[in-house]
């Protein structure tokens, strides 16, 4: 063993040294370090975790505004239709009534028209009949002289009981 | 209101004898005075007259015609009558 230049001693003091140092390394340097480590694993994993959780949070987030946009765009396209029914049953029930209003005044219109046009019809034959009467009483006046009047008394006379009116109280 | 039914039978006897009495009295209006002619005629038309009280009246407002006018009997002939009798219809027709 000396021939190969290896001290005996040397190796069992160097192999002490590394069984010290492996001891002490083990017990005060490796398990720390594994142990920071291990907990930096555990928290790369919790925030690797924590990631995941916030990005599925995230996107069931989107997911949800997603729903909730499409559910309010059909709750708007719902509303708009609404009124738009309730604006054309409105518009055709307004229509209804001014048509029935129309046709209520046109056949009061009618009605009045009518009327006027019978009133009026007459008072031309009232006015027709009263210068009619007017002229009458002027011929009588003028054109009945005495002649006339006897010629008159004398064919009443003659047509006495043809012509003659009984007037008893 | 009731009538004393005495008092209405004497009513009615006095009213009687006033409706005779004037059934004597002919009264006959003429817009122009009549001739001699016209009341013979009149006369032969009604016999019945000769024996009673006549009296003729002008009455200018007739126009034409006579009206002869016994008790509560008229017998209206005159112009002015038939023409507001043909007043009377133009205005009924309308």
């Amino acid at each position: 063993m000396e021939n190969l230049g290896i001290d005996f001693k040397l190796l069992v003091a160097q192999i002490i040294n590394f069984g010290l140092f492996y001891l002490i390394y083990k017990k005060y340097i490796s398990k720390p370090f594994i142990e920071l480590v291990k907990e930096e694993e555990i928290n790369e994993k919790n925030k690797v975790k924590i990631v995941d959780q916030v990005k599925k949070q995230e996107e069931e987030l989107i997911k949800k505004n997603d729903e909730f946009r499409e559910s309010m765009l059909i709750k708007e396209q719902e509303i708009t239709d609404d009124i738009k029914n309730k604006t054309k049953l409105i518009k055709r029930q307004i229509i209804q009534n001014a048509e029935i209003e129309a046709e209520k005044i046109r056949s009061k219109a009618k009605k009045e028209i009518e009327a006027e046009k019978i009133e009026l019809y007459k008072e031309i034959k009232q006015n027709v009949i009263k210068t009619s009467i007017v002229v009458i009483n002027k011929v009588l006046e003028d054109v009945v002289d005495e002649d006339l009047k006897k010629k008159y008394t004398n064919s009443v006379l003659k047509n006495l009981s043809k012509n003659s009116k009984n007037y008893e109280n | 209101m009731k009538i004393d039914p005495e008092l209405k039978i004497e009513l009615k006897k006095t009213l009687m004898n006033e409706i005779n009495k004037k059934r004597d009295d002919i009264i006959i209006e003429s817009s122009i005075p009549l001739s001699n002619e016209q009341i013979s005629m009149l006369l032969e038309k009604y016999p019945k007259f000769k024996n009673k009280n006549i009296k003729f009246v002008l009455n200018r407002k007739i126009i034409a015609g006579i009206i002869i006018k016994q008790g509560s009997t008229i017998i209206d002939l005159s112009l002015l009558t038939q023409f507001n009798q043909i007043k009377k219809n133009l205005y009924e027709i309308t």
